[in-house]
């Protein structure tokens, strides 16, 4: 019966008074931005904080400000489908909006925030089931288990990178403002993440994030795939981001390539983000660069979709990914 | 135990819950709203859709604090005969359990486009409703309905 | 005819659109309890013991195991092998094995928690191919096809397989039940779609005879099959825990566990073998037919029947032998889902056709064009097909809207997406197999009210199909009143008499044909002038004292005649027909399949609400399609892998495709004003003709379904293995 466990709820008025909280409470408590994906996760016992505090009353982390200088700064709880409406960053940031218009439905969208889909739990065939069917397998080593049954020897968990925006505003060098003990500082999204399917944020566990900083939407242009099985509801099997600068004489100066839904973290496709700079997007350029990505796709058997049939696509998405930032 | 008071089909309301209760067992088991129905309990079926502040939402992943003092609209309170009309005429109503939640993302949507002015298309409803899950109609009596409502094609 | 054929709008609706209409999780039943179930966490062991924590506090609660059943501890259906509760054999996974009833859901949550069955493991078995013991072995033998390979143009082979599907009603099954009230009636009120199945269930173990066992369907959220048997268990643990508990028990699903113990429909294998002329002409089929029935018999024999009778699909051959057996296995057992063993025969035949147009170099309409089934013809259990038959017909009309018969049938294509066509042609007898009917003895009652109103009582639920308005235009247009002169009772065995199942596409042909008859003795028995009103004419008929009900039951069609024996004569009273062309697109890079159009010509003999009928023919047909590539059913050591709505998918609002629906009318004489079946139908032709178009489109054969991603990938790859990783 799918009903939320007891635990206390929280609703901090400041930024401070929830970083106190969560300092507090440890590793018992949890933030809670629009819940669309914490609640189900308790609902099933996959994650089981007993403090769960609420941002909800935060002041000034909900809107969308854009700058002069053409960046633009996006609080944390600014819901997903404000996002996607949102004309300014439908024309200048396409693949971003994109990719938040990809994610699960249009109702989901209406709840969830940017926030929430940043710092996604990661997840796992074996981990994203009902209680019952993880404690048939004994459950698994990202909760209440020992063993990771993606790869059962290994020494970690292999959970994968869900999100659909994260390898967008990886590869598109966004800031993210994280708020501490000691205050706010301002990272490269892309340091956010970790490989590791239990411990997939660096940022400490009381550490609140504040804010999204998209660059200037100059001298690059990004794209987003996503493979999954409806044009709805699902996850990413598989999702690519690409994000490449050109001179004008369309010399590609800087590529930056991330695989979604491949590995605990968006992977970078270093030998094809290589292969591009110093190039123009020729066919060729761009096959290359493509069949460059199958190393870094590590697909497994953590998601829907069959291991082969992921590995197989993603140098494809990839080539197709960097042709349309042409 | 908290004491919400929200807004409900535009009357103000006041009930004794838990806080983390569902907003769909609220509706349902306080206030007699069973208008609202349960098809997953995780965000997967949208038949539990309301309008928070206009906007639809999976009532089955709302906790009830979450709702304070906000406007939520159910079928009950739906208004908009067009839009039940059309569905009772198109075939976008079959076994009922999904048409609560059809109607008020229909709703949603339809304002919203008026409100900004945008066109409403098939694709564009497609995209709007593919929240909510039909398992008896193949969607096409929905959208027949959701167009005829709009004044659009019949 | 003032109602039949015409577009009225259904009497539900109204309250539906509104949020009004109770179904069984809305009934506000003061002072229930709820219900729910302990379950084995194995597929195959035997109960050794149930063990209950001390640190509970059971008086808090009421637990019932099987040796609390006052009767027979059995689901009775067909073969009473199924226990409702486990005494000592598990065999499947998620067996019940007590069940608990509290005050709130903490107490029964953690109730359920502190019982703890111990059960001692057996080796089960998950494959249907290997399993020795069989529920049940069909033969059909119709000339001698042994006789003809040698002579044969051509011999082709194919073996095709079909995975299980998940009806995903979107209202998940539930019951409530009443303790016995002071005459000893119990009550069950359910998401349900055959009341008199719940009342025989509950007879048997409660107990009890028919007059105090009462069942009501409750307005019904979706059953496509998924709530023809299941709803017999719930309403027997619901009276079984309410009468323990002395007051009544709401035995509702979440949707975690309707997926997991709920039947689906059954995998299946089936092996062809076809001797063809150099015309196409089919000389001979040679089919074999095998499905998993799993862990109980359940409906599995009826599912095989209806399989292997549509297994050659509604072509003409005069040597055919079809072998059908479905077997034992320690999956959940399968169950009736829309179409009932015909999807997946109807699958392979149409492949089949398929491989011999492609061996011929015929196009792949012109074979079924050439081999159809017309007046005159017998099928392959002998039966003369003399009335409605509409296969030429509704080929014909889906060849002419989509022009599909010039289309170039798998010619080699190119570029990253490739578009190709499919077609099928299909059948599906309407009512229940050879003599159900005549067995089960369906009956209707419609009587006149003291306002000069009919009530007509049936049990055939409204399960979103539209039978309330199907039969209300049936009675008013027999009558010759208006439909709000007629009022339907509620499908409740203590009001309505027993008109059968609704199931089979025979609530319209079958439940429909004996109100068009009641009403018709009605109308005749009131007489006076017509000119009058119905309606005054009736009430004065009662208020002189005139007899004005009137109670009907059905008899076969003269000339039919069933051998269940042999397996020959006329399986069913008459067939519908249905043709499909899918368009699709594929990226032969990523095998995503995009449906691009759909186009369905279906037969009913006559619609009786057009609306509606086509209402059913487009739900069904997404059925087909998701069946066809999308919905993925499998398990994992007898355990549904996917048991929540997350990985258990079905179709959204931006997957299902634009469709066309073309109803072709051949009235059938014995049918309310013609009319056959239409639920199942579209269940039949979607999958092949999708899979035609995916084999047209990409060069590659698509001989299982769901055709997902995956396997096409790995079908390509036998083709073009230089693409491997």
């Amino acid at each position: 019966m799918l009903r939320l466990p007891t635990f206390t709820y929280h609703r901090p008025q400041t930024a401070a008074e929830a970083v106190a909280l969560a300092s507090e409470h440890g590793r018992e408590a949890m933030y809670v931005a629009g819940g669309t994906d914490l609640y189900p996760n308790m609902k099933r016992r996959q994650q089981t904080p007993t403090h769960v505090i609420s941002l909800q009353d935060l002041p000034g982390i909900g809107a969308v400000e854009v700058h002069p200088q053409g960046g633009v700064r996006i609080g944390a709880m600014t819901k997903l489908s404000t996002i996607e409406h949102h004309p300014h960053l439908r024309q200048h940031f396409p693949a971003f909006a994109h990719a938040v218009r990809e994610i699960s439905t249009p109702l989901l969208r209406n709840m969830g925030t940017i926030g929430g889909n940043l710092l996604l739990d990661t997840r796992c065939s074996y981990y994203d089931q009902s209680h019952e069917w993880r404690e048939s397998i004994d459950f698994c080593m990202k909760k209440d288990g020992a063993i990771c049954w993606v790869a059962p020897g290994s020494p970690r968990c292999w959970a994968v990178q869900s999100s659909d925006t994260v390898p967008v505003v990886c590869a598109m060098e966004c800031d993210v403002e994280l708020v501490g003990k000691n205050g706010p500082r301002r990272l490269r999204a892309s340091e956010l993440y970790r490989d590791d399917g239990i411990q997939y944020l660096t940022k400490q566990p009381e550490e609140l994030l504040t804010y999204l900083y998209l660059p200037p939407a100059t001298g690059f242009k990004a794209s987003y795939l996503k493979l999954r099985r409806r044009d709805s509801f699902d996850f990413p099997v598989l999702g690519v981001a690409a994000c490449v600068w050109t001179g004008v004489d369309g010399v590609v100066t800087k590529a930056n390539i991330r695989l979604g839904g491949a590995g605990s973290y968006a992977i970078p496709a270093s030998e094809s983000e290589k292969l591009l700079v110093g190039s123009k997007l020729t066919d060729e350029v761009i096959a290359a660069a493509g069949t460059a990505a199958m190393k870094p796709a590590r697909t497994m058997d953590n998601t829907d979709g069959d291991v082969y049939w992921r590995k197989k696509v993603a140098p494809v998405f990839v080539a197709r990914a960097i042709a349309a930032c042409r | 135990m908290i004491d919400l008071r929200f807004r409900v089909n535009g009357e103000w309301r006041s009930v004794r819950v838990p806080p983390l209760a569902r907003l769909l067992d609220v509706l349902r088991e306080h206030l007699a709203l069973t208008g609202t129905k349960e098809g997953c309990g995780e965000g997967e079926c949208g038949a539990c859709t309301v309008l928070v502040d206009g906007a639809p939402v999976n009532s089955c992943l709302v906790p009830a604090c979450q709702v304070a003092d906000r406007d939520v609209v159910t079928i009950e309170g739906a208004g908009h005969e067009s839009i039940q009309e059309a569905f009772a005429d198109c075939g976008g109503v079959q076994c009922g359990i999904c048409t609560p939640g059809m109607i008020l993302a229909t709703r949603a949507c339809l304002a919203e486009w008026t409100a900004r002015g945008e066109p409403c298309t098939e694709a564009g409803l497609r995209r709007a409703l593919a929240g909510n899950l039909c398992r008896c109609t193949g969607y096409g009596g929905i959208i027949a309905a959701a167009l005829r409502a709009h004044g659009g094609a019949t | 005819m003032a109602f039949v054929g015409a577009f009225t709008r259904r009497p539900d609706a109204d309250a539906k659109v509104r949020g009004a209409a109770r179904y069984v999780a809305d009934l506000d039943v003061p002072d229930a309890w709820l219900g729910g179930t302990v379950r084995a966490d194995v597929a195959r062991g035997r109960l050794v013991r149930i063990d209950r924590d001390p640190g509970f506090d059971f008086t808090r609660v009421v637990v019932v195991t099987a040796a609390d059943i006052p009767g027979r501890n059995v689901v009775a259906l067909i073969t009473d092998d199924q226990p409702l509760l486990a005494q000592d054999a598990i065999e499947h996974h998620g067996e019940p094995i007590a069940l608990v009833a509290a005050p709130d859901r903490a107490t029964l949550l953690a109730a359920l928690a502190a019982l703890r069955p111990v059960i001692a493991a057996r080796t089960p078995c998950f494959d249907m191919e290997a399993s020795a013991v069989v529920w049940k072995r069909i033969a059909i033998d119709r000339g001698d096809v042994d006789a003809v390979w040698a002579k044969a143009h051509r011999v082709v082979e194919g073996t095709f397989h079909t995975g299980s599907q998940e009806q995903m009603y979107i209202e998940p099954q539930g019951c409530v039940a009443w303790p016995p009230d002071r005459h000893g009636v119990v009550v069950v009120r359910g998401s349900l779609q055959c009341p008199y199945y719940v009342q025989k269930a509950l007879m048997a173990a409660l107990d009890l005879p028919a007059e105090r066992a009462r069942v009501v369907a409750c307005t019904v959220g979706g059953g496509f099959g998924g709530k023809e048997d299941y709803p017999s268990v719930i309403a027997c643990h619901a009276a079984l825990l309410a009468r323990a508990a002395g007051r009544p028990v709401k035995l509702l699903f979440d949707r975690h566990e309707d997926l997991a113990v709920t039947p689906k429909r059954h995998p299946c294998r089936v092996w062809h073998r076809t001797a063809v002329a150099a015309d196409g002409t089919l000389l001979a089929m040679d089919i074999d037919v095998r499905m998993d029935g799993g862990a109980y018999t359940t409906l599995s024999p009826v599912v095989l029947s209806r399989g292997v009778l549509h297994a050659t699909g509604p072509y003409r051959c005069a040597n055919v032998r079809v072998r059908g057996a479905v077997v034992a296995t320690n999956h959940v057992p399968y169950g009736a889902f829309r179409g009932f063993g015909a999807p997946q025969t109807c699958f392979a035949v149409e492949r089949q056709m398929d491989r011999i147009a492609t061996e011929l170099g015929m196009h792949p309409v012109a074979l079924r064009r050439h081999n159809a089934l017309a007046p005159g013809d017998r099928t392959a259990t002998g039966q003369l097909l003399d009335d409605s038959v509409a296969a030429h017909a509704v080929l014909d009309a889906v060849v002419a809207e989509t022009g599909c018969a010039r289309m170039p049938w798998r010619t080699q294509k190119r570029g990253r997406r490739r578009r190709g066509f499919g077609v099928s042609l299909f059948w599906h007898g309407a009512g229940f197999t050879g003599s159900g009917e005549t067995k089960l003895k369906s009956r209707v009652a419609a009587a006149v009210l003291a306002d000069g109103r009919v009530e007509v009582a049936a049990a055939a639920t409204e399960i979103g199909q539209g039978t309330e308005a199907m039969l209300r235009a049936i009675a008013a247009d027999s009558l010759g009143c208006g439909a709000a002169d007629v009022a339907l009772t509620e499908p409740d065995t203590g009001r309505a008499p027993d008109s059968g199942p609704t199931v089979a596409s025979r609530t319209c042909m079958i439940v429909g044909g004996l109100v068009a008859q009641a009403c018709r003795q009605l109308r005749d028995r009131v007489g006076g002038d017509e000119a009058r009103p119905f309606r005054d004419r009736a009430a004065a008929f009662v208020r002189d004292g005139g007899d004005g009900r009137v109670e009907v039951e059905y008899h076969a069609p003269p000339g039919i005649v069933w051998d269940e024996a042999n397996y020959r004569g006329d399986a069913y009273p008459v067939y519908g027909y249905g043709a499909d062309v899918v368009e699709v697109e594929v990226d032969v890079a990523t095998f995503a399949v995009k449906v691009l159009r759909f186009c369905t010509a279906i037969d009913v003999g006559r619609a009786i609400q057009p609306g509606l009928v086509r209402g059913q023919i487009e739900g069904g047909s997404l059925q087909a399609l998701g069946f066809g590539h999308l919905e993925v059913v499998t398990t994992q050591a007898g355990r549904l892998r996917q048991d929540r709505m997350a990985t258990c998918i079905i179709p959204t609002a931006v997957d299902a495709p634009p469709m066309r629906v073309l109803l072709v009318e051949r009235p059938f004489q014995h049918g309310p004003f013609g009319a056959k079946g239409v639920g199942e139908m579209p269940a039949d032709g979607g999958a092949p003709a999708l899979a035609a178009a995916i084999e047209d489109a990409i060069g590659i054969a698509v001989d299982a379904v769901p055709a997902t991603p995956e396997r096409l990938l790995a079908a390509w790859l036998q083709t073009h293995p230089e693409e491997a990783l």
